[in-house]
């Protein structure tokens, strides 16, 4: 039987055990990352607010359209503030995880908190809990407009509905018949947006069909879609309502045949929506300007602390808060005139 | 003690009640009903369902759930499955994409180390259920976590421009039919013979039904668990690669979900949770069953909800159903 010496025994019982304090870390649902303000680019004013820390929180959080915009201008902000930011919620749409990490982090006592409050209803326990323990709470991408939250910094969903099916109306050219509207059907957020589209659609004449579930995938929206395709002889235009459902629905038109026959229009503009745009494959692609949701929204948080801006003699009794209600990010349109700005680098 | 009510038959021996014919099984209740689907929408459609259009729209979109399950059947016969597959297919299109792009590997160097990745993938997933001894769920939710992980890290927002050398893969078309289409059917049929005449493949059966007695007669059982997990990690990456292919963009979050659904027409088709039965084509059949149930409703104009209620009811009907008719034989 192999010995091994008492002291390298030790140390690989050390070095395991650092191993696996670093993946428990790394763990299922968690709390992944803080940044640390870099040198040189401190806060506005002289104090140093390095230990304050700002947590963002969401379903989900892993999800690439995160990880390309809202997650680097959140750690652009806080190297501006020098603040600690965290990213915090479970990796998938596990709901419950997601409210009862709400709840575990303002025990913490954070400086903010910004939710991505993808279910507006459920959220509201945990906000009010987070704000009684003293810890303001704004929402970020997605509203929970009945809870205590300060401030919603987004998109106005039911305004992107509208973009997409102005850029529809135009692209129809006054044909008619059916549109399929495709997205993840019982998030709050995507029921503003068809609300938005039908108002400005169906004044041109165009029927709206029911809306259809794609769960936010894209193999899951080429499937519908291509079923969509087949059964709607009278269709003329497919619409989708999540980051997945413009590249679905473009590669099943394709795979019809019906390129350049069936308008497509789609939410967000990042390199897969743009090439279908290129292609001529999608007609217009409405995009979020996702990056302010996080630089303006720990910015609020910042001032929500330390903003001399007074409005009464106890603001804080008064129920004031030195920031907005809503802050609504706007949206822009990509179609194939504009396209090539936006397939350049940043 | 058990009491059956007997009658006398027409010959003088004892009768014991209704017992249902030998071909009355899961699978022909299952091709019964697909059957009855496709009759009930030609009747109601005739113009838009019953066309080469919609068929090969339909092959198209369940034929990469097919090739998985091809993968996901053996392990279930032999008593065990891998939750980790939907993002194995996720993490393979991302790294393979990866090593195209940034990488800048040669194309079919970049598809072999990405097949090598996800039999390696796979066969952790045996390596740690079968010598490690840690159950098959466990195992492969933390794999699941674990690909999931990798597929985001590296592929981000996604993977986008592959090389057209590559997305023709996917892409190419043979007597109107897709490529992935062909690939489902490949393994299908090389899926289907290996486990059903071949001496090494029939012995996940023997596993299946009891894995000690099985070991206790000289099979190897620990390393066909690991190369089984080994093929399903393949035929995942496989399909993963083939999906990238076919979209010309890399998602990290292609094959999220995918597991249950897989799993579920797996089940449908014949399968058992414990092991023991199951064949390629009860699982081809699952897969296509699931894919036209929800084209019909589709084409029936029925809210997306609807179709996750009717899949769910089929598959505890049908499962009860095959249950009641085993004790009945």
């Amino acid at each position: 039987m192999k010995t091994t010496p008492p002291v390298a025994s030790s140390s690989r019982r050390t070095w395991l055990q650092s191993l696996a304090l670093a993946g428990s870390a790394g763990g299922l649902s968690s709390c992944s990352q803080s940044s640390q303000p870099a040198p040189g680019l401190g806060p506005r004013s002289k104090a140093d607010y390095s230990n304050e820390e700002y947590v963002w929180i969401s379903p989900n959080a892993n999800l690439p359209l995160y990880k390309a915009h809202d997650h680097p201008a959140l750690e652009l902000a806080a190297r501006e503030l020098g603040v600690k930011v965290t990213l915090a919620g479970p990796s998938t749409t596990d709901m419950p995880s997601f409210l009862t990490m709400i709840e575990t982090i303002a025990v913490r006592r954070p400086a903010g908190m910004m939710v991505n409050a993808w279910d507006p209803s459920a959220t509201i326990g945990p906000i009010a809990k987070a704000m009684a323990a003293g810890v303001p709470v704004i929402t970020v991408d997605a509203d929970a407009p009945a809870s205590k939250r300060i401030t919603f910094v987004g998109t106005n969903w039911y305004d992107l509905g509208v973009r997409q099916g102005e850029a529809m109306v135009k692209a129809l050219a006054g044909r008619t018949g059916k549109i399929a509207l495709l997205g993840m059907i019982e998030q709050y957020i995507d029921i503003q947006a068809f609300a938005g589209f039908r108002s400005a659609v169906e004044k041109a004449g165009v029927t709206v069909m029911d809306p259809q579930h794609d769960r936010g995938n894209q193999a899951v929206a080429a499937q519908v879609a291509g079923s969509i395709l087949q059964s709607t002889p009278d269709l003329v235009g497919m619409a989708g309502f999540d980051s997945e459902s413009g590249p679905g629905i473009g590669l099943a038109v394709k795979e019809a045949g019906k390129t350049g026959k069936i308008i497509v229009t789609c939410v967000d503009a990042d390199p897969v929506h743009l090439n279908l745009i290129k292609e001529g494959v999608i007609t217009a692609a409405v995009g979020q300007k996702r990056e302010l949701f996080t630089y303006l929204g720990l910015k609020v948080l910042f001032d929500l602390n330390h903003s001399p801006v007074r409005f009464s003699a106890d603001d804080r009794k008064a129920g004031l808060f030195p920031a907005p209600e809503i802050i609504h990010t706007g949206t822009y349109t990509v179609t194939r005139e504009n396209v090539d700005v936006f397939l350049k680098p940043a | 003690m058990t009491e059956t009510a007997t009658q006398a038959s027409p010959s003088g021996a004892p009768r014991r009640g209704w017992k249902p014919p030998t071909w009355l099984t899961r699978e022909t209740i299952l091709i019964a009903l697909t059957l009855l689907a496709i009759a009930g929408a030609t009747a109601a459609f005739p113009r838009s369902f019953p066309t080469f259009a919609n068929l090969s729209t339909l092959l198209r979109n369940t034929a990469l759930d097919g090739v998985i399950s091809c993968g996901m059947v053996v392990l279930m016969v032999s008593g065990v499955f891998d939750l980790s597959v939907g993002s194995m297919f996720s993490m393979i299109g991302v790294l393979t994409a990866w090593m195209m792009t940034s990488g800048q590997v040669p194309v079919p160097l970049a598809i072999l180390a990405g097949l090598g990745l996800a039999a390696l993938g796979g066969a952790l997933n045996g390596v740690v259920v079968a010598k490690v001894r840690v159950n098959a769920l466990i195992t492969t939710l933390g794999t699941m976590q674990i690909f999931r992980g990798i597929a985001v890290l590296v592929g981000g927002p996604g993977i986008a421009n592959l090389p057209p050398s590559f997305s023709r893969l996917g892409q190419a078309e043979w007597l109107g039919l897709q490529s992935p289409i062909w690939l489902m059917l490949a393994v299908a049929v090389i899926g289907q013979w290996l486990l059903s005449k071949t001496r090494f493949f029939r012995k996940y059966y023997y596993i299946g039904a009891n894995a000690k007695a099985a070991h206790l007669s000289g099979i190897p059982v620990d390393r066909m668990l690991i190369a089984a997990f080994t093929l399903s990690g393949l035929l995942a990456g496989l399909a993963g690669m083939t999906f990238a292919a076919r979209v010309a963009t890399a998602s990290s979050t292609a094959g999220d979900a995918a597991e249950l659904r897989i799993i579920t027409a797996v089940i449908l088709g014949g399968a058992s949770l414990t092991g023991g039965r199951g064949t390629v084509w009860g699982t081809l059949v699952g897969v296509l069953f699931i894919s036209l149930i929800n084209n019909v409703m589709i084409f029936a104009g029925l809210k997306s909800e609807w179709q996750s209620i009717v899949i769910g009811s089929v598959l505890i009907v049908a499962v009860a159903l095959d249950h009641f008719l085993s004790r009945k034989n």
